[in-house]
């Protein structure tokens, strides 16, 4: 029970660290941009490769996943997002496919060239081996909890207290205004695409810690980060944390509850879980969980009630 | 001050104005009048980068402003208070104020905020208050106080009294008058001429798209042929 | 030599054609009525798991094949199939009556499909409908890929083969019957362009609003659209899985019969008959080459096949900021042709 419930956290700090990137985008340039996933992988094997290379624990690189997220995140919005900042979502959203394409082939190239050349077994990789022990439990998890938690507290600080986070918060609501009062609505653009992609890389450095990684992962994680961000909600700052550990408690707990009453067939399904939620949520909840007026419904309910 | 010469504007492939001149010097109150979608907000908006010049030339104090990128031409210390979008509903009224600081130092948003709040004392018992719970007048105000806080040398106002209850408009022409006095140019888009009839040292009337009369308001009301697109009876 | 050559060109016909058919079905969809359907793979791989089920019990049903060799469609699968395949052998009727049927079961399953995903979707908005239709495709892959009944899980099944006996020109064959469906979905294409549903489409992606004033019931024509592009992605599906003869859910993945579409869409022009037709031979050829060629890149430290990958990204989004229209663009269409419109103009002039 335990384990589960800590594999549960480490799953859902992840994917609300992936969710996070993806809805920052989305909130500011309405972007959905399928490359983070291409962005989370990159995370993952710029871990393997400094392990490999230079040594020492993963957890040492992770401001260098974020580092490099965060240019890859830079190079895609200057290079796909910004030039077709007049273009239709579709557009868009093929161009960040496109992009996604090109970045996972990358990252083939790359694992490719690791393993013929340099023997690193990197088309499939594990990297719990080089975890250590907190109060007897994988560190992995305390310590994805705690960067989770960090970062979202230094977010919403940023937010709240910097004329930068001002500016941000100004921008994602009235963009043309925000250009009015002097605020260079396309740096800030950039600004949350490089954070975006700062996140995922982050997330990816996670990745390798807890979970069998391989260079096609970023086509599995598309559906699993729109799961998160969706049901989170685009329109509050709290949305992909909230999907995420909706999303990372149902899969782990779903799976092992089904598992045991139905049997063990059920986790050939579990990829189910995630895809599910998705349909369900863009059919009746599609502003997603943070996006219900939570008060209103109180308001009626107590009309009904009194 | 503010120069617009032959100036062909508008939106993507549609255009909205046709050779349009205009001018404002220091210390004038300008205003612009004309029947709903003659250009009139398009005119504010190409002068600011959000409406797309064909050709012709509009300068400010000797910069070229279309050579400009939008968010740069408020630090020309020119000011635009638009008719919709003009302040951030989800940020309280001091972070509207704060925002409309971008563009001065860090250092002197405070000051400034305490200047802006001096000249417009009705804002100050919103401060904390988010912007989308002010009145239709309370909003109105929040936004030419927002502009103000850039240190603008010329302010255009995009229709600043329209949809209020005349109370509101009383509030706020005096405080266009007010900014007057402070030596604040003024180009001014209305509708409801009577009430800036009086302030104004010089009207344009602008008819889809092209520029119909420019003169004196009393050698405009004498135009009996230019009444009808007046709102007067 | 040649014989290389031979096969090269049949199975880049046999992959043009059903490729052909699946990027009409996105074109009527996309280009058409502006629905963005990711989820192709969907119909696609509903059609081919048609195809995994149907034939063998048809098969088995007709040629009185009993449970002496073990009753399991999957265990004995393989058995079961060659047993059938031997019956098969010059009885053509047969095995053209059981490639018929299952098609048109596969159809019926697409359109099944296509109300299924459509009934929901067709309401939500372009990259909401998009990212629902990627997860009902990926639904049913898991389902697919695990459920071994259906069509035995991870190992997949065999497929009778329908053209055995066609004997050595079997390949050849099986391509022309691909590219004859694919022709049959052209020359559909082609009068649906002129005709009145045609422009009904198109007014629904310029302006749904605009349309729906007009009185066209906007959201029952998506859900039509995406019923008849599902049924011509099954039917792809079918006609790949007899093709190849077997169905494994792994080779129907989103990458190849979702994104692959996409892409040769978007690079040929979503807006063109033709350059959908461009753009997929063009793509299908230089993917295949790629392939055929890789050895020849052995001195690469990384598999070549990538490149294919990596080359499609940058096409794509160098298409899409410099020639979004793709590499033939939409021609605007005239109701009627020139000469009745001059016909028309005359009469009018000589009854003044």
């Amino acid at each position: 029970m335990m384990a589960t419930l800590v594999d549960a956290i480490t799953f859902s700090s992840f994917l609300s660290m992936m969710g996070f990137g993806l809805t920052l985008v989305r909130r500011t340039t309405g972007v959905w941009n399928v490359a983070q996933a291409g962005l989370v992988s990159i995370g993952a094997y710029v871990t393997l490769t400094l392990v490999s290379f230079v040594g020492g624990s993963p957890y040492l690189y992770l401001p260098l996943a974020f580092l490099i997220g965060a240019g890859v995140g830079a190079i895609l919005f200057l290079v796909a997002i910004n030039p077709l900042r007049k273009a239709s979502s579709i557009i868009l959203l093929v161009a960040t496919i496109a992009f996604n394409l090109i970045l996972i082939s990358i990252i083939n190239i790359y694992a490719d060239y690791l393993q013929n050349v340099f023997g690193i077994l990197s088309k499939s990789f594990l990297l719990t081996r080089l975890d250590f022990k907190i109060f007897g439990r994988p560190a992995i998890s305390t310590i994805s909890v705690s960067t989770l938690l960090i970062f979202t507290i230094a977010f919403y600080l940023f937010l709240r207290y910097t004329r930068t986070g001002l500016a941000l918060r100004g921008c994602i609501e009235q963009p043309s205004l925000a250009g009015v009062v002097g605020v260079s609505v396309r740096s800030l653009y950039l600004f949350s695409w490089v954070l975006a992609g700062g996140s995922a890389g982050l997330a990816g450095g996670f990745l390798p810690l807890f979970f069998q990684c391989n260079p096609n992962i970023g086509f599995y994680l598309i559906a699993l980060m729109f799961c998160v961000s969706i049901l989170g909600g685009v329109g509050e700052i709290y949305g992909p944390f909230l999907g995420g550990w909706l999303v990372g408690f149902v899969q782990i707990f779903g799976t092992t509850l089904l598992a045991s009453t139905l049997g063990p067939w059920v986790i050939l399904y579990k990829g189910l879980f995630p895809m599910v939620i998705l349909v369900l949520t863009l059919l009746f909840v599609p502003q997603g969980l943070s996006g219900i007026d939570w008060r209103a419904k109180v308001r009626i309910l107590k009309r009904k009630g009194g | 001050m503010l120069r617009i010469s032959n100036l062909n504007a508008g939106y993507g492939n549609a255009q909205v104005l046709y050779d349009i001149d205009l001018e404002c010097k220091l210390g004038e109150v300008v205003t612009v009048i004309g029947p709903n979608g003659s250009g009139k907000t398009t005119l504010l908006n190409s002068i600011f980068g959000l409406a797309d010049i064909f050709s012709g030339t509009v300068t400010f104090d000797g910069i070229s402003l279309s050579d400009l990128p939008s968010h740069k031409i408020v630090g020309t210390r020119l000011g635009y208070l638009r008719q919709e979008g003009n302040i951030f509903e989800t940020l309280s009224v001091e972070e509207n104020l704060k925002m409309g600081g971008v563009s001065i130092k860090k250092k002197e948003v405070k000051k400034r905020m305490g200047e802006v709040l001096s000249l417009m004392p009705v804002v100050k018992p919103f401060l904390s208050r988010k912007a989308s719970t002010l009145s239709g007048g309370e909003r109105h105000l929040l936004a030419i106080a927002l502009v103000l806080m850039s240190r603008p040398k010329l302010v255009m106002l995009d229709e600043p009294t329209a949809g209020l209850a005349p109370i509101a408009i009383k509030q706020i022409i005096k405080t266009v008058d007010r900014l007057k006095d402070e030596g604040i140019s003024l180009i001014i888009v209305e509708q409801n001429l009577k009430d800036v009839l009086k302030l104004s040292d010089r009207s344009y009337l602008v008819v889809s798209g092209r520029n119909t009369f420019v003169g004196s308001p009393d050698k405009l009301l004498e135009r009996s042929d230019l009444k009808m697109y007046l709102g007067l009876d | 030599m040649w014989y290389q050559f031979n096969l090269f060109t049949i199975d880049l016909i046999a992959l043009l054609g059903i490729y052909i058919i699946i990027n009409f079905s996105l074109r009527l969809q996309m280009g058409y009525t502006g629905i963005a359907n990711f989820g192709l793979v969907l119909a696609f791989t509903g059609g081919a798991y048609v195809v995994g089920w149907l034939p063998v019990r048809l098969g088995m049903w007709i040629f009185h094949i009993d449970s002496g060799l073990g009753s399991d469609m999957i265990w004995n699968n393989t058995l079961i199939v060659s047993q059938i395949n031997s019956c098969l052998q010059g009885q053509i009727l047969t095995a053209l009556t059981i490639f018929i049927i299952t098609l048109v079961a596969a159809a019926f399953v697409g359109v099944v499909l296509g109300l299924a995903s459509g009934y929901p979707a067709a309401r939500l908005r372009g990259d909401y409908l998009a990212i629902s239709l990627l997860a009902l495709g990926e639904i049913l892959a898991i389902i697919g890929g695990n459920y071994d009944p259906l069509v035995g899980g991870p190992l997949g099944v065999q497929v009778p083969d329908v053209w055995a006996w066609t004997g050595d020109v079997r390949f050849t064959v099986v391509s022309i019957v691909n590219l004859l469906v694919a022709l049959g979905v052209w020359v559909y294409m082609h009068f649906l362009e002129k005709s009145p549903i045609g422009r009904t489409l198109r007014a629904v992606r310029d302006n749904r609003d605009a349309a729906s004033s007009l009185g066209k019931d906007v959201t029952r024509i998506r859900l039509k659209v995406m019923v008849v592009g599902a049924m011509l992605c099954s039917i792809a599906g079918a006609l790949y899985a007899f093709y190849t003869t077997g169905v494994v859910t792994s080779a129907y993945g989103m990458f190849d019969w979702t994104f692959l579409p996409w892409v040769m869409v978007v690079f040929g022009g979503a807006g063109s008959n033709w350059g959908v037709v461009v753009g997929t031979l063009m793509f299908i050829t230089v993917r295949k080459l790629i392939i055929f060629y890789k050895y020849s890149f052995a001195f690469l430290p990384f598999d070549p096949i990538w490149l294919q990958y990596l080359l499609m990204g940058v096409v794509v989004l160098l298409i899409l900021i410099f020639r979004p229209s793709g590499l033939v663009p939409e021609r605007v269409s005239y109701a009627l042709s020139k000469s009745r419109v001059v016909k028309i103009a005359n009469k009018i002039l000589s009854e003044k």
